[in-house]
């Protein structure tokens, strides 16, 4: 149950862009509170944090060799400047033109495209503008935007679109560029005058969001946001369990999805106050006789549970239970244990042990998310294994220890073949490299053994590759049978 | 509330997620799904990746539809559809109407016999060895349902799970909320100038997910050979004035280059060329990878005009070259046309009958704008075209508005 003063949410991030999401959250009755990352650690009296990343966007307008200035801006200072801009008044010659440039240096985003849209109607319906919209890819994915396209295009606003190609700009007497460029679709050159130039801006990762993500242990995606694209981490949670990471200002997929991720992000924390007072039902438990404070574990772990002080201790609440530390521990001081249904005390959950291995069997080890799936979809699909394989299921590769490997070869098994997650899918991050650096260890002691190291094997593939596990299996028996 | 309850209409990536996180808060849900199957389109789905992960999400298909099968908190329903819902005071009354199970979901152990002997080829394996039953009966396609006396089917059960007394059902629930998650319907290109339908190597990229799933590689209907050059037409039944569809369907954008890299993992020397209008984002480095997939693959801007049949059985792309300026060809060995998202067939109906309202393009609206009914919410492609990875966000959105609404967080 919650204790008295507990903060429910801390807000880890951009001060400016947060206190939209904290404002919504207090709405909802949770007590949240505004940190830096030292805030936050499994232990203080927090039910978890949110990392609100505002992350930097920037029109980048070296990329097309445009000078900023002199009425060259940014899309966000241009919708700025949009309400002083007067109406042109006909009378005055032919009206001025404002030129949008999208997606022609660095890719745009579904926002630009809204936001370019929304100042085009603007500025021809209530201005008297002329407008074009110069880009690469535009973006149209989010809802409506497709429409807006062909609303403002039967408004009069000219779309260029440009594949390889991209306009150059040329500055003339009074300093402003002309743009020239080939039309596609006509094939006619091109030259405007615009009066304005109005650029996209890119939204990236700024040195903060990195530098956050990296002190709070939390893995960010290729773009340098939290949470990584591990599809397990569904686009919200991070690997450290009760660190969500949020983009409030910014949909670099074109999605519109702040109010879901809120409320995703809701959910997650109320399941976790939950979760709190039940305590996991399976967790690592590091034996102190044992353990010889090596920091193995701490290095090794995933998830950010390993806390080291007086005592080297795991985090249930923060612990996933995928057994890497348990294989990595040199001392063997660690195990994964689980609570009997009653919630009684904690128990060992047992190493996969083989049992009834015949002498030349194949021993398959493979994690539950995707090989054992796998092994099902195999069976299901009638894509043929054959009757004498010996299947091992994990609930993480990262569980399987030299040991178990080498105990499978003691008794007499032909090969033992170890199918993880494709790299990238693993829950635990690293589950899968761990497991084939393990195979690797082993292949070098039967070497050194005077055995053929080719006897053990590594395979990745995913929950739905039923045919793929047949055929892994058929492969690996086929050249063990050869010998 | 006593033991609060939830009615999901339609076991997508949406509903399932829904049900998944609204166990976790110990509230029991009944799924209604209409097809014998559960896990939505995404359960027919295969894995791109080539040496790594390349995040198209379709695995978490298994992980969604296992973890649902699984729960003691859910109910799934499959074949069956709501017919009645009314509320006065208090809790939803509903009436779920279930075709009649020939196969007993306890006692088929999925092994296929039935698969073997039905002459009609009525018997269906499902997508997920994790569907309960994994086999059903295509009603509209039995013999023996259609007043014959066929027994082949029932005769070779080793477990007697077949059965054709059982009659339709007629389930009554009283659910304390809603959640309309019936998804999407995916654009039939008859309509296109493209031959489908007639040519037998013009194929969906939904049927190129199933043959990859369920055979591990590519091969020509036609004649089971290896296709030495494939094209992909992008936007097929999307951004489509003609059709009315001014919507843009978000995942062939995704779909098509990571396809794409995976045929051409299994296959280096397989040519690709991918016609198209703009490249969505898609991916968290897109910028990175559309710089590299331009390089690896063909693309060409542009809409081709048709395709036709060439002498040597190949098929034949008409269109305009945006780099030359003049009309070109391409003949392929297989055509894959990326199709759609478009509104659920029915989905008029069951917004109606849940009091949803949708937009113009025939989708529901979304959050507030829907205006929906106290105690209903939708998650998933009813809203509009999204990939799975939203589908969850918004299940798991649609599963916390529900606790809201149940008064329970
Ligand atoms: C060819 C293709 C490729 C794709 N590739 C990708 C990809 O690589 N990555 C990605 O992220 N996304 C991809 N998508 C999108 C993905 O399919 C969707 O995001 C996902 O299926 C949406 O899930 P959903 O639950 O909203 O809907 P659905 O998957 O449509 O599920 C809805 C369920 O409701 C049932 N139902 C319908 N009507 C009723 C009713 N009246 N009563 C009861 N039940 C009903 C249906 O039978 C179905 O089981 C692809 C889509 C297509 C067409
Ligand atoms: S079991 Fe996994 S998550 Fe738990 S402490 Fe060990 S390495 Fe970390
Ligand atoms: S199915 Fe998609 S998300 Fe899953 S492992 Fe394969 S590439 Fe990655």
């Amino acid at each position: 149950m919650k204790s008295e003063g507990r903060i429910d949410i801390l807000i880890i991030g951009d001060a400016t862009t947060g206190s939209g999401v904290s404002e919504t959250l207090i709405g909802k009755g949770f007590r949240v509170a505004r940190a830096d990352v030292e805030g936050y650690s499994h232990r203080s009296r927090v039910g978890g944090a949110i990392v609100v990343q505002a992350g930097e966007r920037g029109p980048e307008f070296e990329a097309l060799g445009l000078e900023p200035g002199n009425r060259v801006v940014a899309l966000s200072d241009f919708l700025e400047a949009l309400p002083d801009i007067q109406p042109f008044d006909k009378s005055g010659g032919p009206a001025p033109l404002v030129v949008f440039l999208l997606g022609l240096a660095g890719e745009s985003s579904c926002r630009a495209t809204r936001d370019a849209l929304a100042a085009s109607s603007v500025l021809l319906d209530d201005l008297g503008r002329r407008v074009a919209m110069l880009y690469g890819n535009l973006k149209v994915s989010a809802a409506g935007l497709e429409a807006e396209v062909r609303e403002a295009r039967r408004k009069g606003a000219l779309l260029l679109r440009f594949s390889s190609a991209r306009p150059t700009f040329v500055r003339n007497g009074e300093g402003r560029p002309a743009v020239e460029c080939l039309d596609e679709a006509s094939r006619r050159r091109l030259i405007l005058h615009p009066d304005w130039i109005v650029k996209d801006e890119i939204l990236r990762a700024g040195p903060g969001d990195l530098e956050r993500a990296a002190r709070l242990g939390a893995e960010p995606g290729p773009d340098g946001f939290l949470p990584s694209d591990n599809v397990y981490r569904f686009g919200l949670e991070t690997n450290r369990r009760g660190i969500l990471g949020i983009i409030p200002d910014a949909d670099p997929l074109g999605r519109d999805t702040l109010e879901d991720d809120l409320a995703a992000a809701m959910l997650e924390m109320r399941a976790l106050d939950r979760f709190d007072s039940w305590a996991p039902d399976r967790v690592a438990v590091i034996d102190p006789g044992l353990c010889a404070r090596c920091l193995t574990c701490h290095r090794s772990c995933p998830h950010g549970a390993v806390a080291v002080g007086e005592r080297i201790e795991i985090v249930p609440q923060a612990c996933f239970a995928c057994g890497i530390c348990e294989a990595a521990c040199p001392a063997k001081a660690i195990t994964l244990r689980e609570r009997d249904p009653e919630k009684g005390p904690l128990e060992a959950v047992p190493r996969p042990v083989l049992l009834d291995i015949r002498p030349g069997d194949l021993v398959t080890f493979g994690c539950r998310r995707s090989a054992e799936r796998a092994r099902a979809l195999c069976g299901h699909l009638g894509a043929g294994r054959p009757a004498d394989l010996v299947f091992v299921p994990v609930d993480c590769a990262g569980r399987i220890s030299r040991e178990m490997l080498m105990d499978a070869f003691l008794q007499d098994a032909s090969g033992v073949l170890v199918l993880t997650c494709h790299p990238g899918n693993c829950h635990a991050e690293k589950g899968n490299l761990q497991a084939r650096s393990r195979v690797g260890e082993v292949r070098r002691f039967l070497e050194e053994a005077g055995l053929n190291p080719e006897r053990v094997r590594f395979n990745t593939l995913a929950a739905n590759m039923g045919v793929e596990f047949g055929r892994m299996v058929r492969e690996f028996k086929a050249e063990l049978d050869q010998r | 509330m006593a033991e609060p309850n939830v009615l999901i209409i339609g076991g997508g990536m949406a509903g399932l997620t829904a049900a998944l996180e609204l166990a976790r808060f110990e509230v029991r849900s009944n799924v209604v799904e209409s097809s014998p199957f559960a896990g939505g389109q995404a359960i027919g789905f295969s894995c791109k990746a080539t040496s790594a992960c390349v995040r198209c999400g379709a695995c978490l298909a298994e992980d969604r539809l296992q973890s649902a099968v699984e729960s003691p908190e859910i109910r799934i329903l499959p074949s069956s559809r709501l017919l009645e819902l009314s509320r006065s005071n208090g809790p939803f009354s509903a009436v779920v109407l279930r075709s009649p199970r020939v196969v007993d979901p306890d006692l088929c152990t999925g092994c296929g016999r039935c698969v073997d002997v039905c002459p009609e080829e009525a018997v269906r394996r499902a997508p997920s060895p994790y569907n309960r039953p994994p086999l059903a009966v295509d009603l509209d396609r039995c013999a023996r349902f259609a007043g014959g006396d066929c027994t082949a089917c029932v005769d070779a059960c080793p477990e007697s799970a077949l059965a054709f007394d059982r009659g339709e059902e007629r389930l009554a629930l009283e659910p304390h909320a809603l959640i309309l998650a019936s998804g999407f319907h995916v654009f039939d290109p008859r309509e296109k100038p493209y031959g489908y339908g007639e040519m037998e190597d013009v194929i969906t990229n939904l049927e190129l997910e199933r043959m990859l799933r369920e055979k591990g590689g590519l091969v020509r209907p036609s004649d089971g050979s290896p296709p030495g050059r494939i094209a992909f037409i992008q936007c097929v039944g999307s951004r489509d004035e003609r059709l009315g569809h001014l919507w843009c369907s978000r995942v062939c954008c995704g779909s098509a280059p990571r396809t794409a890299r995976r045929l051409r993992f299994l296959e280096p020397e397989l040519d690709v060329t991918v016609f198209y209008i703009d490249i969505q984002t898609f991916g968290r480095d897109f910028e990175s990878a559309w710089n590299e997939l331009r390089r690896e693959f063909r693309f060409i801007r542009a809409v081709p005009a048709d395709a036709v049949p060439t002498e040597n059985r190949r098929v034949r792309l008409s269109y305009f070259d945006p780099e030359t300026g003049s009309p070109d060809s391409l003949d392929v060995d297989l055509l894959v046309l990326s199709v759609g998202i478009t509104p659920g067939r029915d989905l008029a109906g069951t917004s109606a009958l849940l009091g949803l309202r949708r937009g113009a393009d025939g989708f529901v609206e979304a959050g507030d704008s829907g205006n929906p009914p106290a105690g209903v919410t939708a998650p998933g492609t009813v809203l509009g075209p999204m990939g799975i990875l939203d589908a969850v966000k918004s299940g798991k959105a649609s599963a916390w508005r529900t606790l809201e609404n149940l008064g329970m967080v």
